[in-house]
């Protein structure tokens, strides 16, 4: 009975990296989401053909070929083994592998909003701009007053699904050994060699989805006091 | 010089040519009407008025002043001296009617007062106040278009005809010198277009000045000063309403209103 203790403490300590994981890469691919949907709507032809490729790259490949892809660049194209990156970063390896895993994830996660962010933009209709230049709006107000509302409105449902998603895609980030939650849990099944492990972790990952998907529905919600 | 002068505007997308040279004049207070067939230019002649869209070549003065081609300085301006409605009404659909009233005044207000900065606290109490003056000027246009019970709606909560004077109102708020219609009556049902045409008729007895560009005949011919005949591009005929209609000197002109009577007739059988 001890053991269930140890193994749920073993169980907190990777959801704590399955959660650190989960918002870091929301904390930074949502804002770079937008920013890769304005490039691949740019006018600039070049901006937003590189754009495209990218996007089709990562969207083509499996996530976890892209973390593997990320941790061996700094020792394949710049000839800095991990182990001197995270002396010159002042980290450990173990954070060095998080970064990694971070850093694919926050690209990949990106890719995928930004084409999100894509179609909610080009789903406005254009007399709300034209409505808005009518008005004296320049086109950085008439993107924050009147199109930004419209678009968090129309992306929600698939952002949702997207940040669903994501939890349980941070169960990749063993291929880089970090211990995530489901990592935690086959080390518990095999050292303790019981499955209940497993149950647990399921309980945590449906836990958690399920409160974002509460908290997600509640905003949901919230946006739909007008109607199109 | 008249205040409104509109000269030689071309107007071409790829290879269409749409406007081929348009000129004509208003005065202040004048109420202008365009009217043609379908697919004439008129649409394409109020675009290019407010900005919306570019001419090729042309020139377009208030006051004497040119606001086309814009010289870069007064090339923000043209939006403010055009205020537009639109045929749809393109209201924003996540603000009230007030705050759609509001929104382009709060902005200028904004830009009133000069650079943001979160210390600089006599420009947030400045702005407060100028904000809590829009709203009260907003209800008041919102009064004024009929609506002072239906300032807390959203879009989605009126009739076509109520988003058409909220859109009105959004328009006046910044006293534009000429107030544009696009056809502002047609994505209406029929029931409804009354209303708003009594809005119209009401600005202009308050000496607004305005372009119409209308399927409306019957309206066109009471509200306005001058009408517009546009046929391929041109102005076929300008006159007061008796002379374009009475008496219309064109072809073109006497067929479109031939037409139009064949098919009153037919819809009468
Ligand atoms: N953005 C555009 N690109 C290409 N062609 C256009 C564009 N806008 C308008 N046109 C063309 O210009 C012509 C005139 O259009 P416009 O909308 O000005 O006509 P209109 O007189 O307003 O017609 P209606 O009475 O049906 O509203 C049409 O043939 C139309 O196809
Ligand atoms: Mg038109």
């Amino acid at each position: 009975m001890d053991n269930i203790q140890d193994i749920l403490m073993e169980l907190a300590e990777g959801f704590g990296n399955t959660l650190a994981l989960f918002v870091v890469t929301l904390l930074f691919a949502l804002p770079l989401g937008l920013l890769f949907a304005f490039a691949s709507m740019s006018k600039f032809k070049p901006l937003k053909w590189f754009m495209k490729t990218l996007i089709w790259i990562i969207r083509g490949t499996p996530l976890m070929l892209q973390i593997l892809f990320v941790s061996f660049l700094p020792n394949y194209v710049f000839k800095t083994p991990t182990k001197d990156l995270a002396a010159m970063l002042n980290i450990t390896i173990n954070e060095t592998m998080f970064l990694f895993v971070a850093l694919a994830f926050i690209l990949n996660y990106a890719c995928y909003f930004s084409e999100i962010y894509r179609a909610g933009i080009e789903a406005i209709p254009v007399g709300q701009y034209e409505a808005g230049q009518v008005l004296g709006l320049n086109k950085n107000q008439i993107f924050s007053k009147i199109v930004l509302m419209q678009v968090v409105r129309r992306i929600l449902p698939p952002m949702s699904n997207e940040i669903i998603t994501l939890v349980k895609d941070t169960s990749l980030a063993q291929v880089l050994g970090i211990v995530d939650l489901l990592n935690a849990a086959k080390h518990a099944v095999n050292h303790y060699v019981i499955l209940t492990p497993f149950l647990y972790a399921t309980v945590f990952y449906l836990l958690f989805n399920g409160l974002l998907t509460l908290l997600l529905g509640w905003a949901e919600k919230k946006l739909s006091y007008y109607k199109v | 010089m008249a205040f409104l002068e509109v000269n030689n505007l071309y107007k071409s997308f790829n290879e269409t040519e749409v406007l081929k040279g348009v000129s004509f004049e208003m005065e202040r207070g004048e109420v202008l009407s365009i009217i043609g067939s379908s697919g004439n230019g008129k649409t394409t002649l109020l675009r290019c008025l407010n900005g919306l869209e570019m001419a090729n070549a042309g020139t377009i003065s208030i006051d004497g002043e040119t606001v086309f081609p814009a010289d870069g300085k007064n090339s923000k301006q043209t939006g403010l001296t055009f205020g537009m409605v639109f045929q749809n009404f393109n209201l924003f659909p996540q603000y009230t009617a007030l705050r759609n009233v509001t929104l382009a005044m709060d902005v200028q207000a904004e830009k009133t007062l000069g650079k943001k900065n979160p210390f600089d606290f006599k420009r947030k109490q400045a702005l407060k106040e100028l904000r809590a003056k829009n709203e009260t000027e907003a209800r008041l246009l919102l009064a004024r278009v009929g609506l002072e019970n239906k300032v807390d709606n959203y879009p989605c909560e009126l009739s076509g005809g109520q988003q058409q004077r909220v859109a009105i109102a959004r328009a006046l708020a910044l006293s534009p010198d000429i107030l544009c219609f696009d056809e502002p009556t047609s994505a209406l049902d029929p029931e409804l277009t009354g209303e708003v045409l009594k809005v119209i008729k009401q600005l202009r007895s308050e000496g607004r000045t305005m372009i119409i560009v209308t399927h409306e005949l019957e309206f066109a011919r009471n509200v306005s000063d001058k009408i517009i005949f546009m046929a391929d591009g041109v102005i076929e005929e300008t006159g007061t309403p008796q002379e374009l209609f009475e008496n219309p000197k064109s072809e073109k002109t006497k067929a479109f209103f031939e037409k139009l009577s064949e098919k009153v007739t037919e819809n009468d059988d």
